[in-house]
């Protein structure tokens, strides 16, 4: 049984072994070429391993299997393994006796190993395979080379000398939802609004400890103990910039407080398109699908509707606001929405239009809204109903009549009124009416009123509107003995109302006020006419005929002429051309400086190749260290508000000028500076360009003591001509 | 010519052993010392006589072949690019990269070119494996020297596999001297006020001068001082590069004037831009020493207006660096070969207007001294013999990296020492070209003295004087005996 065991497990040696030395080749070539990430190696060791277990089932053996083994190989055994794996009471006292001779024999034999063979070549071919990956990582080197070439890696972090441990507490505000974290590293990436809390330990008890942030504001930490070793401070981080500590006078380095901001939602319509239109048959149910998304959660959502009906002055607005068929309940960061715009449950009627935009609010409680999107349903009953062909072809075409015209007919009607049968005659005054009405309707509209409503407190208003339409003094004057000394109605003649709602057409109020008392004088006009009474309705219609005239009038400007003389001009005095009292101004704008600050940034670009020990290096003189200095204040300026992009050139900048350690730069000597920090310094200040632009530069001429200009300035001399 | 060599080592081995076996042999071993080594002497100056020791040793040592096989040769077999742009001028980088035989069955490999330049890819190519041409470019983001670096990839299955070659392209961006301009106007206009803004901006002193009124003018200045502008004088023009003038302004100026004005052109090389409302005459003309430009576009403003101040910029760039007077340097340096290295003779050319005899300092990685200033070492400078301005001398430079040379007098001109072993297949190739030359030298040599060859000049008579002494010797030992 016990050699059982073993084989059985060295059978599962066995596999793993071949399955080991299958996949290390694979794996290294996986991995080299084709990037695949390392624990793709588990997957591909799984299933050779299963391949190798199914292909060699040595493993699936029984203490039968052993038995028959051990029976072929040993001779000892007489054949009689089998027996041994039975119980005692099964046997007969034959084989009970054989088991005794079996069991001697057994004991006495070298136990044979069937797979120690197999298990030495699976080891050998482990060696090899462990030899071809290693030759495959050798042979390719290429990619590598280039990538540690061109990137500069960002180290790992080591807390700044003097400092025993740093913890850092950040609490995200309630709306991002993120559980409050810890870290060590002192560069910090949180959200607007959390409360950072730094927990420094330093070696030994320091006076002092400070934060510098932005190489400006200096905020003292508290010390938590009495031994002044553990400090402490909190802070809200609502702007980006950077910081360092003062341990005790010492600066450290500096570290990034990158502040993440809340993004406002991120509303997109699918469909339907910014401008749809509904024909006559399409179904009304508009379907609507708007996707939000948010960096943290959408606590709301909903749609605003407007109904626009009516045509021309007569438009009507009706606005609603549709709430999302789904509640925002925990606030998703991203919602895909479905819905059904139901236009007949809306209220939208043929000819109207529907505009719609989405809103949403974050948890942050930042609103956004999308463009107005418009659905229109067309007006088509008039193209579907066939009256003008039903009806017959003896109808004239609508028209205007003009009050002129009115008035002659009503005359006409007045001479005619005796040969006519009274119904023919009531009949024709009433359509006199009808015109006369639809005259006033087309006045109305200059006015903005709306069609059909009669005048209300026509013949209140019209005394007013009498006073009102003469000259305003002699209105303000008449009738207004008891309002004497009224300052407001004083005010109220000469003042100009702007936020009138009534005034803001494109007529002067004055203008209006005449058109008013036009249309009630017709108005009066239509009523006689109306109730067959030509002869009454003919002095209002009249007077609506003499306003008009009089508004027409009033648009038009005219100067009588006049008969002036103007006194001639002095020719001795005028035009005579004399301009010596003048003296034309010199402009002078402010003068740039030189060279641009563009510039400067370009020449500390090229200084830093020649900073360190390249092939390119050499001494930079005081110009350029100061040059450098100016870049690196510049950086420091942009380091504040986006320390994830400045802060390293920044500090690789500050490195390099030595202005942490001790001023070496000050002796003018060369500084030796790690060609990393000069790839970083270089690649914020690339960042910080624009492309260069194009500048004139003139040619140059060769020197040549004058002697091309000698022999351009005799080419011409009868002397040089053969 | 091998086959030759080893005939006449054989025959003179087997001489000297048959002519040193006889001395053994003699009876009489008085100065056998002496014979054996006037017979050796004999044959080495005899073998040296017919040995082609000519200062062609270093090559024959290496036999090359007559026949240049660039395709052979792997990796960059050509390449130039501008040495000195300008300020917002685009380096450009062109070249041939050649690939070695056999390679094409590489199915699926390509060769990608990368221009690098501080940690950043800045431009890529990619050339089929048998090889072709290859241009990068980028507008370079400094002002002043730089190296970039111009990397050979090979890429197999879109994965860089390889570096192949990586060299260093050094560049000098020219910041550009900046130009002094004179307008006159005889109305104000906006081209002329948006033109004026610009150059403003780019450092340029600027005067204009718009008419008002008859002897009435609106005058601006920038970077300038207040000049008097009234009359347009000798003086005056000579401060500027180049006038800007309305056609209606120059016609309305007098006559002495515009002689005044035409002088400058002419002999003073000044530039003339006169805008006209339409083009009669010809775009740019040059009128003596200096250029007249006459441009009927007058609405070019309208690009900054709408946002294109990049096209802007080049138009007037090039039209103003154009007609600009040129500057006169005062001397130039020239350095042969195109990429020089460290241990290699450079020839120097100084092309200087000084008289007098100039010194030259060339040196590289400079030292810098207490007062900032580099150290080179003194060039000894020859002149030329029909170009009185022209003084040449030669340099080693030591180290690599970027080398300056100046005469005492002169400016800084800075040029690159590239280290050993950089553009190895380009100097592999020229090398070839080189002993192509020389083979066809030698060829045409040996044509003319039929089919000798050998050591001939003094060397030939050193040999020939040896040679006689040593047999004369012999000969007379001989005979002093008997």
């Amino acid at each position: 049984m016990s050699l059982w065991r073993r084989w059985k497990t060295e059978a599962f040696v066995f596999c793993f072994l071949l399955a080991l030395c299958v996949s290390l080749p694979v794996v290294t070539v996986l991995h080299t070429f084709l990037d695949w990430p390392l624990w793709s190696a588990a997957a591909v060791l799984v299933g050779i391993n299963a391949a190798a277990f199914y292909l060699f089932p040595y493993w699936r053996m029984t203490p039968e299997d052993a038995a028959r083994y051990l029976d072929g190989k040993v001779p000892e055994l007489e054949e009689s393994c089998v027996l041994l794996l039975r119980s005692v009471a099964e046997l007969g006292p034959l084989q009970q006796w054989q088991v005794v001779r079996t069991e001697s024999g057994l004991m006495g034999m070298r136990a044979p190993h069937p797979l120690r063979r197999r298990l030495l070549w699976a080891s050998g071919g482990l060696g090899v395979a462990f030899l071809c990956g290693m030759g495959i990582l050798f042979l390719a080197p290429g990619k590598r080379m280039i990538d540690t070439d061109i990137d500069v890696k960002a180290p790992p972090f080591v807390p700044p000398p003097g400092i025993r441990s740093v913890s850092i507490r950040v609490t995200p505000p309630a709306y991002t939802g993120r559980a409050v974290r810890r870290q060590e590293a002192l560069n910090l990436r949180v959200e607007e609004g959390s409360v950072v809390r730094w927990e420094v330990e330093t070696n030994k008890s320091v006076e002092e400890l400070q934060f510098v942030i932005n190489d400006s504001v200096r905020l003292p930490m508290q010390a938590a103990n009495t031994e002044h070793t553990l400090w402490r401070q909190t802070r809200t981080a609502m702007r980006p910039g950077f910081y360092q500590l003062d341990i005790g006078g010492k600066l450290s380095e500096l570290y990034t407080l990158d502040v993440i901001r809340d993004e406002p939602p991120h509303i997109t319509i699918v469909y339907p398109k910014p401008y749809t239109v509904v024909d006559y048959g399409q179904s009304t149910r508009i379907p609507l699908g708007v996707q939000l998304r948010d960096d943290y959660g959408i606590a709301d959502g909903s749609i605003v509707a407007t109904i626009a009906s009516g045509r021309g002055e007569a438009v009507k607005f009706k606005e609603q606001t549709i709430r999302f068929n789904r509640s925002f309940a925990g606030d998703p960061s991203s919602v895909d929405l479905r819905q059904i715009l139901d236009l007949s449950a809306l209220g939208v009627k043929p000819g109207d239009e529907l505009y719609f935009y989405c809103r949403a609010r974050d948890s942050h409680g930042q609103e956004s809204r999308t463009d107005m999107y418009i659905i229109s349903l067309p007006d088509t009953a008039q193209l579907m109903s066939l009256e003008g062909m039903t009806m017959s072809v003896d109808v004239k075409p609508e028209y205007f009549r003009s009050e002129r015209q009115i008035i002659i007919e009503a005359e006409q009607l007045l001479k005619e009124k005796d040969t006519l049968a009274v119904t023919t005659l009531n009949n024709k005054c009433n359509d006199l009416g009808i015109d006369q009405k639809l005259l006033r309707l087309r006045y109305g509209k200059f006015l903005g009123e709306e069609a059909e409503e009669g005048e209300p407190g026509v013949e209140g208003k019209g005394g007013e509107d009498g006073r009102r339409t003469g000259i305003p003094g002699a209105g303000a004057g008449a009738g207004d003995a008891g309002s004497f000394g009224d300052a407001a109605k004083i005010l109220d003649a000469y003042t100009d109302k702007h936020d009138n709602a009534e005034d803001a057409t494109y007529f002067e109020p004055a203008v209006k006020e005449q058109l008013k008392a036009t249309l009630s004088e017709m108005w009066k006009a239509e009523l006689q006419l109306r109730t067959f009474k030509p002869r009454e309705a003919l002095p209002f219609a009249y007077k609506a005929l003499r306003l008009l005239k009089d508004l027409q009038q009033k648009s038009r400007a005219y100067v009588a002429k006049t008969g002036v003389r103007v006194t001639p001009l002095d020719p001795a005095k005028r035009l005579t051309g004399k301009l010596d009292a003048i003296s034309p101004s010199v402009q002078r704008p402010a003068d740039a400086v030189l060279p641009v600050p563009e510039d400067e940034l370009r020449i500390a670009l090229a200084l830093l190749d020649r900073v360190g020990t390249g092939p390119g290096a050499g001494g930079i003189g005081a110009p350029g260290i100061m040059i450098l200095r100016q870049a690196m204040q510049r950086l420091g300026r942009e380091a504040a508000t986006r320390p994830g992009v400045y802060l390293t050139g920044y500090q690789a900048m500050r490195r390099i000028l030595g202005e942490d350690a001790e001023p070496v730069l000050q002796k003018n000597a060369v500084i030796g500076a790690r060609a990393g920090e000069v790839l970083a310094a270089q690649r914020a200040i690339r960042q910080l360009l624009p492309e260069a632009e194009k500048t004139p530069m003139a040619g140059m001429t060769a020197p040549d003591e004058g002697l091309s200009r000698l022999y351009f300035n005799h080419i011409n001399d009868p002397l040089s001509r053969p | 010519m091998t086959i030759w060599n080893d005939i006449v080592l054989g025959v003179c081995c087997i001489l000297l052993m048959f002519l040193v076996w006889g001395e053994m042999r003699r009876a009489d071993r008085r100065r056998l010392a002496m014979r054996i080594v006037a017979s050796a002497l004999a044959v080495i100056a005899l073998a040296c006589l017919e040995l082609p020791l000519t200062y062609m040793r270093g090559l024959e040592r290496h036999p090359l072949s007559p026949v240049p096989v660039p395709g052979r040769t792997e990796g960059i077999v050509s390449v130039d690019w501008t040495r000195k742009p300008g300020r917002g001028d685009s380096l450009r980088v062109q070249g041939r990269l050649a690939q070695g035989e056999g390679k094409e069955n590489n199915e699926g490999a390509k060769i990608r070119l990368l221009l690098t330049g501080m940690g950043e890819v800045l431009d890529s190519v990619e050339v089929p494996v048998r090889g072709g041409t290859f241009a990068l470019g980028t507008i370079p983001a400094v002002i002043g020297r730089t190296v970039y670096h111009l990397v050979v990839v090979r890429v197999g299955s879109g994965v860089a596999v390889d570096t192949l070659e990586k060299e260093e392209v050094p560049v000098e961006v020219m910041p550009g001297r900046p130009l002094n301009i004179l307008f006159l106007a005889a109305s104000p206009d906006f081209e002329n006020r948006f033109l004026i803004d610009w150059l403003s901006k780019g450092g340029h002193g600027i005067a204009s001068r718009t008419r008002i009124s008859r002897g009435k003018y609106d005058k601006a200045y920038v970077r300038l001082p207040e000049l008097s502008m009234e009359t347009l004088t000798s003086s005056l023009l000579d401060r500027f590069d180049l006038v800007i003038a309305d056609a209606a302004e120059l016609s309305s100026i007098g006559a002495g004037e515009l002689s005044v004005l035409r002088k400058e052109v002419r002999e003073k090389g000044m530039g003339l831009i006169i805008k006209t409302d339409s083009i009669g005459k010809k775009g740019l003309s040059l009128d003596g020493a200096g250029k007249i430009l006459y441009t009927a576009v007058d609405t070019t403003y309208s690009q900054v207006l709408s946002g294109k101040e990049r096209p802007y910029a080049a138009y007037w760039s090039r039209i103003l660096g154009q007609v600009a007077r040129e500057a006169g340097l005062e001397e130039r340096w020239r350095i042969e070969p195109g990429l020089p290295g460290v241990g290699e003779p450079v020839r120097v050319w100084l092309q200087t207007g000084e008289g007098g005899l100039p010194q030259g300092e060339i040196g590289g990685m400079p030292t810098v001294r207490k007062d900032g200033d580099e150290e080179g070492r003194s060039v000894y400078l020859a002149e030329d013999a029909q170009l009185p301005f022209f003084w040449r001398g030669a340099f080693w430079p030591e180290t690599a990296g970027w080398q300056f040379s100046r005469s005492l007098q002169g400016d800084t001109s800075w040029w690159y020492a590239w280290p050993r072993g950089a553009w190895g297949s380009l100097r592999q190739v020229k090398t070839l070209r080189v002993g192509e030359a020389g083979a066809g030298d030698r060829e045409r040599k040996s044509d003319a003295r039929g089919s000798r060859s050998g050591a001939d000049g003094p060397m030939g008579a050193w040999f020939y004087g040896v040679f006689v002494i040593c047999v004369l010797f012999l000969w007379a030992e001989r005979k002093w005996k008997g």
